[in-house]
C-alpha cells in the first residue's frame, strides 16, 4: 500500500459511515471536521429517532439547553409530548444559528469599514 | 364495412389471459417512497477492482487473480493472488517471478479475502468493481448455500471460514445484471448496547458494481470486456489471449493484470457517463437496466408512484386492466419466401403515441378516477374511420377499456399456437363465448382489419386526478438547455423534440461539440425508451411461501382465490393502464398502416412492435411500388405531435445505398418470423449482401459460448457467411450460418 495512514483512514471512513454522509457539516457554525462530527437527537435521547450532523462544541451546548427542558411525564398524550420536546430541540438549534448570524453579521461590517491605510490615501 | 362475411371457425384453443393477483397483506409491503431530496450515501473514495481467471475444467476453479485497490482513481496497491491447490509449483513461480518483476504484490485466495476483500474493501465501504461480478465473486467463494428473505431464489456466498465475516448474496435478475450485497453479520457479532437497548444497528450491504450491468444499463445493449473496452475507447483495452489450456505463462498474467486495468478504466468512464445524468437520488450500483434510469429521473422529479397515490384503487378493475393488456405486435406474414421490400419504423412509438393520448398527465396525477363509458365508446366505435384518425384530438380520446363479445373479430390472443408449448400473442379472428377485455384501440383495430364493428358490452373511462404538488425541475444531463418541468411539459413530447433538436445542432459541429451532442442525444434517448412504458408493467416474480393465499382478478367482478408457488410483485411505477393503452395504441399505429398497405395493393412481410417491412406484390413496378409506400409514410404527416415537421412513419435506412448514399437501392427480405430474418441487397451477380439481420431468440446458440466453452450438444457453425459470397459492409470478420 503506498504511503497512507490505513488506521486513521479507516477511523474516518468509520465516522463517516456512522454520520451517514461522507460530506458531514455542522448545520449550526459550518464546522466540517468529521474528527469532531456528532449525530444529535432534536428532541433528546429516547424520545424521537431524528437526529442531525453537528459538531461537538455545538452538541455540548444544544444537549446541555435540553436539560432545561420538561422532564419526562409518563401520563402525557406521547405523540403531542414528541412533537413539543423536538419543537425546543428545534428552538435550541435556531437559537445557536442566530448568534451565529449575528457573529457573521458584524464579523462581515467590520470587513467591510475601511482599512486605515485606505483612509490616509482619501485623504 | 356492410360486405362482412363471417369467416369459419378453424382451431378451437384455450386462450390465456392476464391477471391481477395480489396477496391480502400486499398492502402493507409496499416500500415507502422518499422524494425528500437527500442524497444517499454512496462508496467511499477507495475502490476494489478484481478479476478471476479459472481451470479450464468443468468446475473452473480458481487458478489465479489479480486486483487493484484505488483512492480517488490512484492506485494505491495492485496484485496478484491464487489458490495454491489449483497451481502447480512451477506456476507459482511464474506467479511469483512475474509479481517481483511488475512490483505487485503476490498473496493467497485467503490472504486476499481477509486482508484486502474485507479488511480493506468491505470495513472502508470501497467501491467492489468487476465485469460479470457474480463469476468473479462465485470463483473466490469457498461454499455456498440458499440466500434468505429479500434474496430467497438466490445465493449466498461464504467467503471465509470465519463467521464472522458476512456471506456474499447474489440474485440473478437477468443475463445482464444480478443484485448482489453483503448478508447481515453473524448473530452476537454486532454493537451489544445498541442490541441491549433492542435499537437495530445498520447492517453494511456493501457497493457491488458489475461493469457489465451499468454499462449495458446506460447504451442499452450488451457488452464483453472487449467490445466495452473497444467501444469507451479506453487506453489499455482488453487483449487478445486464447491460450488458456495450457500452464500459467507470462502472457496470461500480462492478460489478467491487463483485465483488471482495463476493468478499471471502463468503469472510470461509465461513473463519468453516469455522472452527466444528473441522477443525484441514485446510485449507478442501484442501476440494473434502462428502466433503473428512467425510474431513477423519475425520482428526480419527485414523482410519487401512482401505487402510492392510490393505494386503495379497487383489484377488480385492476383485473380488468390486466386482462386487457397485450404487449407490442410482432407478427409475421410472408414466411421462408424471399420479397422484395421497404422496411419502415415509427419514430419513438410509445413515446409519440404516450404524447399524442397525453399520458404524461397520469404520470404526475395524484390518482386515476374511472367512468362509466359503455355509450361513449360504443358512439365512438360506430363513428370511427380511417380518416378520423388523422385527427390528433381523437387518440387522446383512447383512454377507454372495454368489454367485448368476440365473434370473428380480429383481436390480440394469447395462446399455444401449432405444437407450441408455451403460449404466445397472435393478432387474429377470435370467437368466444366469454366476454373480454380489450382496450378501445384494439376494437378500432377490429373494425380497420376485420370489416366490422365489435359489440361492445360495457366500457371504463379514466381520467387523471389533480396533478401531485411539490415536482421538481430536471435538467437532462446537468445542462440547463435540457430543462423539463414535469408539472408544465409534456414529458414525452419535450424529450423527443430535445433530441431532434440536439441531432440537427450535430451537423456541422466540430468534433468536441459532436461529441458532446451526441452524449445529450443518446442520454435523451434512454430518458424516452426508459420510461414511456416498461417501467408502467414491471412485475418481479419471486417464489411464495408455501399456504401462500392470493386473490386473482381476471376481468370478472368477482375474484377466486389460489395457493400459487410463485408471486408476482409490482415494480416501484407500476402503471398497467398505462402500459395497456400505450402498446394498445402502437399495435393500432401498425393496423392503420396495414390498412393503408392492403388498400393500396401492397403486401406486408413482418411486422414489430414499431415497425412493418412493406413487400413488393411480384407484378408491381417498382417506382409504383415506392411512390405507394412514399404516401403511407405522408398519411402519417398529420399525426406528427411534435413541434418539428415530418410524419411520424420513417422509411429506414436500410432502404437506401450503403455508405450514406441517399439513393433507394432494392432491398430483399427472408424472415422465418417476426423477429428472426435477413435484409440485403443484390449484387450484380445476384449474391446477398447482408444490410441488416435479427436472430432474437438465438443467444443460446451465440455468446456467452465461446472457444472455450462450447454449447454442449450443438454443432459448431459450418461457416462463415463470407466463404458462401454474403457481404456483410462495415464488419470484416463475416457472421457464421
Amino acid at each position: 500500500m503506498k504511503n497512507i495512514n490505513m488506521a486513521k483512514e479507516k477511523r474516518r471512513l468509520l465516522r463517516l459511515e456512522k454520520l451517514g454522509t461522507d460530506h458531514p457539516i455542522c448545520g449550526t457554525c459550518g464546522e466540517k471536521d468529521w474528527r469532531c462530527m456528532e449525530r444529535h437527537h432534536v428532541s433528546d435521547y429516547g424520545r424521537d429517532k431524528t437526529k442531525v450532523c453537528i459538531c461537538r462544541n455545538c452538541h455540548r451546548k444544544v444537549s446541555d439547553d435540553q436539560k432545561d427542558h420538561p422532564a419526562f411525564d409518563p401520563d402525557a398524550d406521547p405523540v403531542l409530548d414528541s412533537i413539543g420536546h423536538f419543537l425546543l430541540g428545534l428552538a435550541d438549534l435556531l437559537i445557536l444559528i442566530i448568534e451565529k448570524l449575528y457573529e457573521f453579521g458584524h464579523i462581515l461590517i467590520e470587513l467591510a469599514k475601511p482599512s486605515i491605510e485606505q483612509e490616509a490615501v482619501h485623504e | 364495412m356492410n360486405d362482412f362475411t363471417a369467416r369459419p371457425v378453424t382451431d378451437h384453443l384455450p386462450i390465456s389471459l392476464r391477471a391481477f393477483a395480489k396477496l391480502d397483506s400486499e398492502k402493507a409491503r409496499l416500500k415507502k417512497f422518499s422524494n425528500d431530496g437527500a442524497i444517499p450515501q454512496g462508496p467511499s473514495d477507495w475502490t476494489l477492482i478484481f478479476d478471476c481467471e479459472t481451470t479450464t475444467n468443468p468446475s473452473q476453479r480458481l487458478s489465479f487473480g489479480t486486483y487493484q485497490f484505488r483512492k480517488h482513481g490512484e492506485l494505491m496497491e495492485s496484485g496478484i493472488f491464487y489458490d495454491a491447490h489449483n497451481n502447480t509449483s512451477g506456476e507459482y513461480a511464474a506467479l511469483k517471478e512475474y509479481a517481483a518483476r511488475h512490483g505487485l504484490e503476490l498473496i493467497s485466495r485467503d490472504e486476499f479475502v481477509h486482508e484486502i476483500f474485507f479488511e480493506l474493501a468491505y470495513k472502508m465501504r470501497a467501491a467492489i468493481v468487476g465485469f460479470n461480478l457474480p463469476f468473479d465473486l462465485s470463483r473466490i467463494a469457498i461454499g455456498h448455500g440458499s440466500a434468505r428473505k429479500s434474496f430467497a431464489g438466490g445465493f449466498s456466498l461464504s467467503l471465509s471460514e470465519n463467521q464472522r465475516l458476512p456471506n456474499v448474496q447474489i440474485k440473478h435478475q437477468s443475463s445482464r445484471a444480478a443484485f448482489i450485497q453483503f448478508a447481515g453479520p453473524f448473530k452476537g457479532s454486532g454493537n451489544r448496547s445498541k442490541q441491549k437497548r433492542g435499537e437495530k444497528e445498520a447492517v453494511r450491504r456493501g457497493h457491488f458494481i458489475d461493469v457489465k450491468t451499468l454499462a449495458s444499463a446506460l447504451f442499452a445493449r450488451s457488452f464483453s470486456l472487449k467490445s466495452l473496452s473497444d467501444f469507451l475507447a479506453i487506453e489499455n483495452s482488453k487483449l487478445d489471449f486464447d491460450e488458456f489450456d495450457g500452464p500459467i505463462t507470462e502472457k496470461m498474467i500480462d492478460y489478467a493484470v491487463r483485465d483488471t486495468q482495463a476493468t478499471w478504466e471502463c468503469y472510470e468512464k461509465l461513473i463519468g457517463k453516469f455522472n452527466v445524468l444528473g441522477l443525484h437520488q441514485t446510485l449507478p450500483e442501484k442501476i440494473y437496466s434502462e428502466a433503473g434510469v428512467g425510474k431513477a429521473y423519475l425520482k428526480e422529479m419527485a414523482i410519487k408512484p401512482w401505487q402510492q397515490c392510490q393505494p386503495d384503487f379497487p383489484n377488480a378493475i385492476m383485473g380488468k386492466i390486466m386482462a386487457s393488456y397485450f404487449g407490442g405486435r410482432s407478427e409475421i406474414r410472408i414466411r421462408r419466401e424471399m420479397r422484395q421490400v421497404m422496411l419502415c419504423d415509427f419514430l419513438s412509438m410509445y413515446p409519440t403515441v404516450c404524447t399524442l393520448m397525453g399520458l404524461w398527465r397520469n404520470v404526475i396525477a395524484t390518482g386515476i378516477d374511472h367512468y362509466d363509458a359503455t355509450d361513449e365508446a360504443t358512439e365512438f366505435l360506430e363513428s370511427v374511420t380511417l380518416e378520423l384518425l388523422q385527427s390528433k384530438a381523437i387518440w387522446k380520446k383512447l383512454a377507454i377499456l372495454v368489454r367485448v363479445k368476440p365473434d370473428c373479430d380480429i383481436f390480440p390472443v394469447r395462446t399455444e399456437y401449432g405444437d407450441a408449448k408455451q403460449a404466445t400473442i397472435g393478432l387474429n379472428d377470435l370467437t368466444a363465448k366469454r366476454p373480454l377485455w380489450f382496450t378501445l384501440a384494439d376494437c378500432i383495430v377490429a373494425k380497420l382489419l376485420g370489416g366490422k364493428n365489435p359489440e361492445i358490452i360495457k366500457a371504463i373511462g379514466f381520467k387523471p386526478k389533480r396533478k401531485q404538488r411539490e415536482l421538481r425541475n430536471i435538467s437532462i444531463g446537468g445542462d440547463d438547455n435540457y430543462c423539463i418541468n414535469p408539472a408544465k411539459d409534456d414529458f414525452y413530447k419535450r424529450l423527443i423534440e430535445l433530441r431532434h433538436e440536439t441531432k440537427s445542432e450535430m451537423h456541422g459541429a466540430d468534433a468536441l461539440e459532436f461529441d458532446h451532442l451526441d452524449t445529450a442525444q443518446h442520454n435523451l434517448k434512454i430518458l424516452a425508451n426508459s420510461t414511456s412504458y416498461g417501467i408502467f408493467v414491471e412485475i418481479n416474480v419471486s417464489d411464495a411461501k408455501s399456504g401462500s393465499k392470493v386473490a386473482v382478478h381476471c376481468g370478472d367482478d368477482d375474484a377466486y382465490k389460489i395457493s400459487p408457488s410463485k408471486l408476482e410483485k409490482p415494480g416501484t411505477y407500476f402503471n398497467p393502464l398505462l402500459a395497456s393503452l400505450i402498446t394498445g395504441a402502437a399495435r393500432l399505429m401498425l393496423a392503420v398502416t396495414e390498412r393503408l398497405a392492403l388498400d393500396k395493393g401492397l403486401e406486408w412481410s413482418f411486422c414489430d412492435t414499431d415497425s412493418m417491412a412493406l413487400a413488393k406484390p411480384a407484378a408491381m413496378p417498382q417506382s409504383k411500388f415506392t411512390y405507394k409506400v412514399a404516401e403511407i409514410i405522408d398519411w402519417f404527416d398529420k399525426l406528427n405531435p411534435y413541434d418539428f415537421g415530418g410524419s411520424i412513419l420513417k422509411s429506414e435506412a436500410v432502404n437506401f445505398g450503403l455508405y450514406g448514399n441517399s439513393k433507394l437501392e432494392p432491398l430483399y427480405c427472408y424472415a422465418i418470423s417476426a423477429k428472426r430474418y435477413a435484409l440485403f441487397n443484390l449484387d450484380a451477380g445476384g449474391k446477398p449482401i447482408l444490410r441488416k439481420a435479427s436472430a432474437h431468440g438465438l443467444g443460446h446458440l451465440r455468446a456467452p459460448y465461446d472457444k472455450r466453452n462450447p454449447a454442449i450438444g450443438i454443432a459448431p457453425p459450418q461457416d462463415k457467411l463470407s466463404n458462401i459470397g454474403v457481404k456483410r459492409p462495415g464488419f470484416s470478420g463475416g457472421g457464421f450460418i
